[in-house]
């Protein structure tokens, strides 16, 4: 994208049909690490929770590394994986991950809803390790944390 | 003079007018106690009460019955896990009784089937749409009936019609150690999660902040007996506990979950205090594990477990078990535990006698879809 960029003279159609010709944006994997934010939204929306306290949201998504409108830079938030694949990071997620699942209550069968969510990128080892959770609740943990979900 | 059967047939909320405070005030304090705490996981029955008399319990289980060495022995036939010390004094005062061989009608091995059938009451898994102990509070006068889930949300044993609260404790416990152990077979084959957690995994430890399950059960114990005191309290509480699932490392996580376990008893019945006398706590897990250990130091889906009841309305100290043997023939599909005994009829048998019902209503409103009868044995002073 940056070479057609280049080459054009700064004409964006021409960016734009490189990034439409490039095979990674057909992909069917997910490829990208989700920062925090999307992360949050779609565990959430999994739930079929689509409010949440503005408070309580500050408060998990400083924790998870992304505390809101402070983002250090003018630049903003950036998309680059290594800024939110951390270690400490990724242990973040799991306790949040356990908390939405636990708030969630046991009415949710996270392998239907793995099925729902992840369509045709579900992959069998998730699947098993969902299917062999101990407590509804579990499965549900493992379906936010799985390198799918945490993926966009 | 106003008999107990007239506050039985209005209600407490009639009897709570400012005409009759001192009658309600009365009903409320000696009013009966109730708490079920259910063992999410499939725990391991076998190595919670072991049946250290029979011939091939050593045989069969290698050397998982080295934990049992120092286990409060209970007769001549079963032995108690020496975590579970303040439950043996318990046993030792006749405030606890344990059931073997005991199971729900579900026979497959899937926790999330398993534990539905073991909450709903139901005979199969998704059957019923409610839980048992939902369905209990319609039994029963509503001074008794005030039920509290200490959790997030209400478990789906305490879901229907009748009305119930939750409460969950502020502390929060950090991810389990099943969950991290889960996150971290999932990540194998994932090369950048699986380095990352490695790491994370690494570091929490090395700072100390991952305790054997996050669990702290008497902190548990002692807010679900504040709960339980007190006139306007509840009088039904739900606990549920996890980590049960020991595939892997059995000897060393189950003694730690019979820990915490033990001292949620503890704190429960230290708080509950002179109101103790009139509490029954009943556990029960969704099923057991195998009779044999697997390859990974620990026991895989079973059938049959035990049950317990505590309290000091327990007419206590005994073993209640239709012991089937460990032979192979004697065994589930060579495998398991057989079953027994009905934790269905256990459970109704034992609430119809704390509470002063007719087993066969009992039996009925509370496991609908079961052709069996009420437990007719005391369970009960």
């Amino acid at each position: 994208m940056a070479k057609a960029y280049l080459a054009s003279g700064g004409d964006l159609p021409t960016v734009y049909r490189a990034l439409i010709d490039s095979p990674e944006a057909w992909a069917p994997r997910e490829l990208k690490f989700k920062n925090p934010w999307d992360w949050t939204v779609s565990a959430l929306r999994a739930v079929g929770q689509t409010t949440i306290d503005g408070t309580a949201a500050a408060a998990m998504l400083k924790q998870l590394g992304q505390p809101t409108w402070q983002p250090g830079s003018p630049a903003g938030w950036d998309d680059i994986a290594a800024s939110w694949a951390a270690p400490e990071a990724l242990m973040r997620r799991v306790e949040i991950a356990q908390r939405i699942a636990n708030r969630a209550g046991s009415s949710t069968d996270a392998r239907a809803l793995a099925e729902k969510v992840l369509p045709g990128t579900l992959t069998e080892a998730t699947r098993t390790a969902i299917a062999r959770a101990e407590s509804p609740q579990e499965g549900l943990a493992l379906l936010f944390v799985s390198p799918e979900f945490v993926r966009r | 003079m106003l008999s107990r059967r007239f506050f039985l047939r209005v209600g407490g909320a009639a009897v709570a007018t400012a005409a009759m405070p001192r009658m309600a005030f009365a009903r409320a304090n000696s009013s009966r106690r109730f708490v079920f705490i259910i063992q999410r996981g499939a725990a391991d029955g076998l190595s919670i009460l072991g049946p250290t008399g029979d011939p091939q319990f050593d045989a069969l289980r290698g050397d998982f019955d080295q934990d049992l060495r120092n286990g409060a022995r209970l007769g001549s036939f079963f032995t108690l896990h020496p975590a579970l010390a303040e439950t043996a004094k318990m046993y030792a005062a006749r405030e606890a009784l344990f059931v073997h061989a005991v199971a729900s009608p579900y026979r497959d091995r899937s926790h999330f089937d398993g534990q539905n059938v073991l909450e709903t009451g139901g005979s199969a898994a998704y059957q019923l749409k409610d839980g048992w102990l939902n369905r209990l509070l319609g039994l029963l006068p509503s001074g008794d009936s005030k039920a509290l889930a200490l959790s997030d949300t209400v478990p789906m044993a305490l879901r229907g019609s009748n009305q119930v609260s939750s409460y969950a404790p502020s502390k929060l416990a950090g991810p389990s150690d099943d969950l991290l152990q889960r996150v971290a077979r999932m990540y194998q084959a994932d090369a950048q999660l699986h380095a990352l957690w490695s790491e994370a995994v690494a570091t929490r430890m090395s700072a100390g902040s991952i305790d054997s399950n996050g669990q702290n059960g008497a902190a548990l114990g002692s807010v679900a007996a504040k709960l339980l005191t007190g006139d306007s309290g509840a009088r039904i509480a739900m606990i549920e506990t996890n980590g049960w699932d020991t595939h892997s490392g059995q000897r060393f996580r189950l003694a730690a979950q019979l820990r915490n376990l033990d001292s949620i008893l503890a704190a429960l019945k230290s708080g509950l205090g002179a109101d103790w006398a009139n509490t029954l706590v009943i556990t029960a897990t969704e099923f057991g594990r195998t009779a044999r250990p697997n390859g990974t130091g620990g026991t895989d889906h079973g059938e049959a477990s035990v049950a317990m009841l505590l309290g000091g309305a327990v007419a206590g100290g005994k073993v209640v078990a239709d012991w089937p043997g460990l032979t192979g023939s004697a065994l589930y599909e060579g495998r398991d535990l057989k079953p027994t005994t009905a934790l269905d009829s256990l459970i109704a048998g034992a609430l119809a006698q704390h509470y002063g019902l007719q087993p066969a209503r009992t039996m009925a409103a509370l496991f609908p879809e079961s052709r069996g009868a009420a437990f007719a044995r005391p369970l009960i002073v």
